[in-house]
Order: structure tokens, then sequence, then C-alpha cells
């Protein structure tokens, strides 16, 4: 059970580490909902937040 | 009429109460001084051919899992259930009942199995004298058997109801006094009669296997209590939880930390917009698309407010990534607590930028009533966030705590500590 928990917990970790560092949820909703609003990721795409 | 504790008498006999004539198991060996009829209550002399000693009518038998003539492995030996006590006692105004089984093994001679609220406990005679003197205060140590134990509780113990072959002579009502001492999952027990002071040695059992080993179903109510001598025994799962949690719970606050020291990143430029009606705008380089970057508005905001508009624009093809707005607010001032702060003076935005490459963030007041102050921008990029580790932290922290406040609580409830008023 211990190995199982040590496992789980470690996957936990390096999950939140990995998130941490590539900052996942971490950006301004406002700014991420206006980038996403482009198409297909393509630049220049004017986001319509306001 | 067949007598068990006759020299051969190791095989299963019975014989007839000679008060009501009937047929009760003679189990137990020589030394069982009494038998006492199921059916009448007869009190039999069996060392003076079971004459009448006194007859207890209308005794109702107390609860439990156990008949006579059962038998069952207890810690290692072949017992057999030869005879039954009912026990009460009044402890600080609570009236408590067990039942006592008198046990008996030809090889190991007579013990006592208990049943409590649904507990199952061991006690035997022991010859070990308490190895310390003093006084009996509550929770106070008292070394013997070899074990450090603590005094738990002192009571007069009443017998309520006899049944089957005993090693002495009781009457119904018989009290006696008792010091009752702890360390889990062993107990010792001094027994203070009229003419004679015994000493028992108790071990909790585990339910499930004892009542299994005298092929019983456990059909009966769980316990809802904390026996005086049960252990503390967590499950596998919250052991493992609490054992890897105190290790992670510091891995993952040093990592937070190592985060939150490194975690701001580079600072790839500065600026102050002096004039944001008329508007400014700031150049910088984003080389890591995959990392956050972060913009941070400063302004000295006090008792007032700032609101801007900002546009991102992707300087290679001169076309706008994002365009968003935020401001800042700051209040102080005192009241009868002393002095107050309300806000901040800084914001902060953070993205990721879509593609590497120039970007250029324009900044112009978002709102007519807005304060106007220089505003200072400051860009950063690889910014990390050390917010999931103190979150995880926090959780080993509480698996790792949990197993010791559970066991805390568990303490309390043995020794009545726990608040809980049983009215």
């Amino acid at each position: 059970m211990t190995r199982i928990v040590f496992v789980v917990f470690a996957l936990a970790t390096g999950g939140a580490t990995w998130a941490g560092i590539y900052g996942i949820g971490g950006e301004d909703a406002q700014i991420a909902k206006s980038i996403r609003s482009g198409s297909g990721g393509r630049i220049g795409y004017i986001g319509g937040v306001k | 009429m067949t007598d068990g504790f006759a020299p051969s008498g190791a095989r299963l006999a019975a014989i007839n109460c000679t008060s009501c004539g009937s047929p009760l198991p003679a189990l137990a060996g020589h030394r069982s001084k009494t038998l006492i009829c199921s059916y009448c209550g007869a009190v039999m002399d069996r060392h003076d051919g079971y004459r009448l000693l006194a007859r207890y009518r209308d005794m109702d038998r107390p609860d439990g899992p156990f008949r006579i003539g059962m038998n069952g492995e207890v810690m290692g030996v072949e017992q057999t259930i030869v005879g039954i006590v009912g026990v009460d006692a009044v402890i600080e105004g609570y009236r408590y009942d067990w039942t006592n089984y008198q046990l008996y093994s030809p090889t190991h001679g007579y013990s006592w199995l208990t049943w409590a609220d649904g507990h199952i406990t061991h006690s035997r005679k022991t010859r070990d004298m308490p190895e310390s003197s003093g006084s009996f205060a509550y929770k106070a140590p008292i070394a013997a058997a070899g074990r450090a134990f603590q005094m738990f509780e002192q009571y007069a113990a009443r017998i309520t109801y006899l049944e089957g072959e005993l090693t002495w002579v009781p009457s119904l009502g018989d009290q006696t006094q008792v010091i009752e001492t702890i360390d889990p999952p062993h107990g010792y027990s001094i027994v203070m009669g009229d003419n004679e002071t015994e000493f028992e040695f108790g071990t909790y059992l585990d339910r499930a296997e004892t009542l299994a080993a005298f092929g019983i179903e456990d059909s009966f109510p769980r316990a809802y209590t904390v026996h005086a001598i049960q252990p503390f025994l967590p499950g596998s799962l919250h052991m493992a939880l609490s054992k890897v949690g105190s290790i992670f719970a510091i891995v993952a606050l040093v990592i937070g930390l190592a985060f939150l020291a490194i975690g701001n990143g580079q600072k790839i430029t500065e600026t102050v917009i002096v004039d944001t009606d008329a508007g400014g705008s700031v150049m910088f380089p984003l080389n890591r698309p995959s990392r956050l970057a972060e913009v941070r508005l400063t302004a000295n905001v006090v008792n007032s407010w700032s609101w801007y508009d900002m546009e991102l624009v992707h300087e290679d093809s001169d076309e706008t990534v994002a365009e968003f707005d935020g401001g800042l607010e700051y209040y102080e001032g005192y009241d009868s607590d002393g002095r107050w702060t309300e806000g901040s003076q800084t914001a902060t935005f953070r993205f990721k930028p879509p593609a590497a490459g120039a970007y250029r963030l324009t900044i112009t007041t978002g709102d007519p009533q807005s304060a106007r102050l220089p505003v200072k921008v400051e860009v950063r990029e690889n910014v990390m966030l050390s917010r999931y580790l103190f979150g995880l932290a926090i959780f080993f922290t509480l698996c790792w705590l949990s197993l010791w406040l559970r066991s805390r609580a568990f303490e309390a409830k043995r020794w009545g500590d726990d608040g809980e008023d049983d009215d």
C-alpha cells in the first residue's frame, strides 16, 4: 500500500511541478480568452474581449 | 450421573441438576468448585456431592455471543466456555455492564473472556504484583508484569448473573473493588475481595477472529465505544497516506519555496508611461512561448483608482494578439483599530505568448474617471507558479497529520476526554 501511495504522491508532485514550470492555468483569463479567440492559433487575430 | 472432573474427566460429560433434574454439561476441571444450573439457578457444590448452596431464580442471561460448551482457540490455546458471570458497576454516576465467560483449558487452566459493548478481551490471573507503590491516581503510572501501565479507573463490580461451572463459590450481588490500569492492548487489574486481593492480566482481542474461532457468525452490533485497552489500529491505507504524506509534504514545500524564490522569471523590460491619456507603448521580445509571461503595472494610486485599456501586438506580423483591460485601486486610512489599507498599487497580468518574437504592448487610460498617474510597466518571462505545490504541500500535510489527529481523538474517547455528553 505504501508503494502505491508513494507512486501516486510522486506523480502528483511531478504533475504540480510541471504545471508550475509551464504555468498551466496561470494565465489571466481575459487575455487567454482573447488569445484563444484567434483562428487555428494564427497570430494576428483580434480578440473581442471588451 | 457422570462427572467431568473425575480423574478420567477430560472427556465431555454431564450431570443432572440436583435441584430440578435438568441435564447440565460438566466441562471444567477439578478446580471448578460450583455448578450453577442454567434452568433453575441452583448453585451446587461440586466438591460436596453437588449439594445445593443457594438458588437464584429468574436471572436474565446477559447479552453476549458465547454459550456454555462452545470451543475455540484463544491466544493459541484451545479453550471451552464453562461458565458465565454477568457483572455491572456504577462509574461516575453511569451504570455499565459486561459479561465474563469462564474459560477452561486442560493444559492452561482457567481464564476469562469478557464481552463488553461489543469488545472482547481475555484476562487471566497473574502472580505479578505491582512493582511500584503509592497512590493510584488517575493516569498515574503503575509498573507491573514488566510493563508500564496507567491507572484508568476504580469501581465496585457486582455480580448480576451466574451460570455454569466456576472456580469459586459466588453469590448473586457479591461485590469486589477493582482498580484497572491500562497499557493497550494490555490491562492489569487489581481485584480486591473481602478476603483476598487478586491480580489479573488482560489482553484486547480481535473480535472477528475470536468469534470466528468459536464458529460464531458476527451478527452483533458493532462496538461504538473505545475500550479501555483497545489499541489504536489505523488501516494500511491511512498508515501509508500519513507516512508518504510526511515525505512529500516537505518535498512539495521545498519545490514550492524554490519556485517562489526563482519563479519571478527574467525581467525583459521596464518603462514608465507618464501620460496614459495620450497612450504609450512598450516593446519587448518573448522567446519562450510555452512559458508564462507577465505584465506588471505599478502606479502611486492612493485613495483612488486607475483603469487601463491594453493591446498586445505581435510586432513581426503587426497584428493584435489580445486586447484586455485592468486597473489598480488602493485605499488607506485610520479607524478605531488603527491604520487600514485596501487594494494594491500593483496589478499583474499573465499570459502565454502564442509565438516567439517581438511584441508591443499599448496602454491607454480606460475610463474617464480614472486617476491620471505615471504607470510603471514591467515585463517578465519564464514566470513559474508555486500555488500547485503549496496546495499539494497542504494536502500532504493533512494526510500526515490526520493519523496523529485520529490517534488523539481515539485516546480522548478512551479516556472520556472527548467532551461527549453521554446523557
